[in-house]
């Protein structure tokens, strides 16, 4: 226990600090699997951290530890010298206080939009707030606000029964009920899964908005490269419950070889740039997103407009 | 998933994994007809020995079988206490009577009938739970949809039954799975499901219940839609793809059950008034 304040003390400064996790699903079974393998990880306030890796790589574990739903396990000795600190709640001790974390850590799961159970969106966007014990009024504000937040129309839609909006609708109703309890890290798992290009552009217009706006701490798990291009500026790489590597976009899609090897793709954009430069055309080859790689094409070829 | 009833086999490989699903069955009808007809200690004692060998040939630690009893304690308990104090024995001269209170007593005939009672109990519970331990759902549906077959002569859908019986544990895990992670989704947005009185604890499940029938709902709306687009009609001329098929060793075992059962028999009844019974019939309750 001694050993443990002595770490507190000394964690530094991130505002999501994980140190030497490991968690082990169905320990001395037949089924045992070690999910999580002494993780280390740093997260920042104002950071879009991304997290990559193949199914099965822990993503989803280490995530539902950033918000309790997976609690660090501590029976026997594997997690003695874990440290698990989410904005200055020790998650390593017996009773951290569940309530005030997930007050501060908002979670959107894959497909989110099966979450929805309420009469109206208004009471399923108010689920949340209410929970947190916040007054009626300023949970009509907070509502208003989530709503307008994740771009739909409060007037139009707030009386509506969840069920019977379109799949993007649904799914953002889902995410305004996240942001209406006001996270100060907000996590997302697969945000995008299952909706076509056009609703994954305006989704993660969306988040980038929120960052901005309410919610300066976002976490992303996806498969989608090309997400994590546009939006990320750091993300680490899972593989085998181990962190193989937290590197800047730039500097990781430059990996081709650590990318492959996780039967990932790179994002089209550089793809299509390394492409074009091999061929001759005068564009850098790191280019990461659309916007980038079209911005070197309009100053190589555009130049006489 | 380690809470899931049905879902109790134990994946190991052994004899009494592969043997198959329908005699186990038959054997463990066998069996449970076998424990109940015993009525000494003596033929417990051999049911229980042969019970214990069927489990060390599974490979499956013996704690992890009795850990089924956990379910059952407070029965055997409660049973075995009733059992003691109504039991006023045969009003024999020499039963030796410890205590005596109104209606009840102690008596030597009460605690012989009480254990035998809770030795019973257990048979019963490990005896079956050997056989959840070592099939699969799928087999365990596929048995009871053959030994149910006799049924069809009198029109009774066996067919249709042991569909709906396979589906269902099929989707077991899957709602499992499905309630643990809108129960997540819930307790991320702030809700609490062990807190408050009973009521309040229930309508905190609420919001755990409706996502969950909906896609229960829609869920199977699909499987039937994918199971019409191939066709599927209702069994007639339907194959298996996995034939269950009796081997020797299978044929072999349920003979012995039977051979056990008869053994019992005449160890209760002595039909032919061989001395060796008595040797059997030691420790009668």
């Amino acid at each position: 226990m001694q050993n443990k304040e002595l770490k507190k003390t000394s964690s530094s400064g991130g505002l999501i600090e994980i140190k030497d996790l490991t968690y082990t699903y169905n320990p001395k079974s037949p089924f045992e699997t070690r999910a999580l393998d002494k993780v280390s990880l740093t997260i920042e306030r104002g950071d879009f951290f991304g997290i990559i890796g193949q199914t099965g790589s822990g993503k989803s574990t280490l995530i539902s530890h950033i918000n309790a739903l997976t609690r660090v396990q501590l029976k026997g000795k594997v997690n003695d010298c874990a440290t698990v600190n989410v904005c200055g709640i020790d998650l390593t001790a017996k009773k951290p206080d569940l309530k005030r974390l997930r007050e501060k850590v908002g979670m959107v799961f894959q497909y989110p939009e099966y979450q929805l159970f309420a009469d109206t969106v208004r009471e399923d966007v108010a689920f949340g707030p209410k929970n947190l014990g916040i007054g009626d009024a300023e949970t009509d504000e907070r509502v208003r606000e989530a709503i307008r937040l994740v771009g739909l129309n409060y007037t139009e839609i707030s009386e509506r029964s969840p069920f019977e909006l379109s799949g993007g609708q649904k799914r953002r109703v889902a995410i305004a009920g996240v942001i209406a309890m006001r996270p100060e890290v907000l996590i997302l798992d697969e945000p995008t899964a299952g909706l076509d290009p056009e609703g994954k552009r305006e989704l993660l217009a969306l988040f980038k908005d929120i960052q901005l706006t309410t919610c300066p701490t976002i976490v992303m798990v996806s498969h989608n490269m090309d997400e994590v291009a546009e939006c990320c500026n750091k993300v680490a790489v899972l593989g085998g419950g181990k962190v193989l590597g937290v590197f800047a976009p730039s500097e990781l899609f430059s990996k081709r070889e650590l990318i492959r090897s996780l039967g990932l793709e790179l994002p089209v954009a550089v793809e299509l740039a390394s492409y074009l430069a091999e061929h001759g055309i005068p564009v850098r080859p790191e280019c990461l997103t659309e916007e980038e790689l079209l911005g070197e094409l309009l100053s190589a070829y555009g130049g006489g407009r | 998933m380690k809470d899931v009833v049905f879902g109790q086999i134990y994946p190991v490989n052994s004899p009494v994994h592969r043997a198959d699903a329908r005699a186990k069955f038959i054997i463990m009808i066998l069996y449970i007809v076998t424990v109940i007809f015993a009525s000494s200690f003596m033929q417990m004692a051999v049911i229980a020995l042969l019970l214990l060998t069927v489990i060390l040939m599974s490979r499956i630690p013996p704690l992890k079988v009795l850990s089924a009893l956990k379910a059952i304690i407070v029965l055997a308990i409660a049973t075995f206490i009733f059992t003691v104090l109504l039991n006023k024995g045969e009003g024999a001269e020499n039963e030796s009577l410890y205590l005596e209170f109104g209606p009840f007593c102690i008596c030597g005939t009460g605690l012989l009938t009480g254990a035998f009672i809770i030795c019973r109990i257990v048979l019963l519970i490990v005896g079956p739970t050997m056989v959840t331990l070592t099939t699969t759902p799928v087999d365990m549906a596929d048995a009871i949809e053959f030994l149910l077959a006799p049924l069809k002569l009198i029109k009774v859908p066996v067919h249709a039954f042991g569909m709906i019986m396979s589906i269902a544990l099929r989707m077991i895990p899957t709602l499992f799975e499905e309630t643990q992670r809108v129960m997540n989704a819930q307790k991320a947005r702030g809700a609490c499901f062990d807190h408050g009185n009973v009521f309040k604890r229930i309508g905190a499940l609420v919001p755990v219940l409706i996502p969950l029938f909906i896609s229960a709902l829609k869920r199977s709306a699909d499987l039937s839609d994918a199971m019409e687009s191939r066709c599927y009609n209702g069994g007639k001329g339907k194959t298996r793809m996995k034939v269950l098929k009796f081997r020797v060793s299978d044929i072999l075992s349920m003979l012995f059950s039977a051979l056990l059962l008869f053994f019992i028999l005449v160890c209760v009844y002595n039909w032919w008034n061989w001395g060796w019974v008595a040797f059997m019939q030691m420790g009668t309750v």
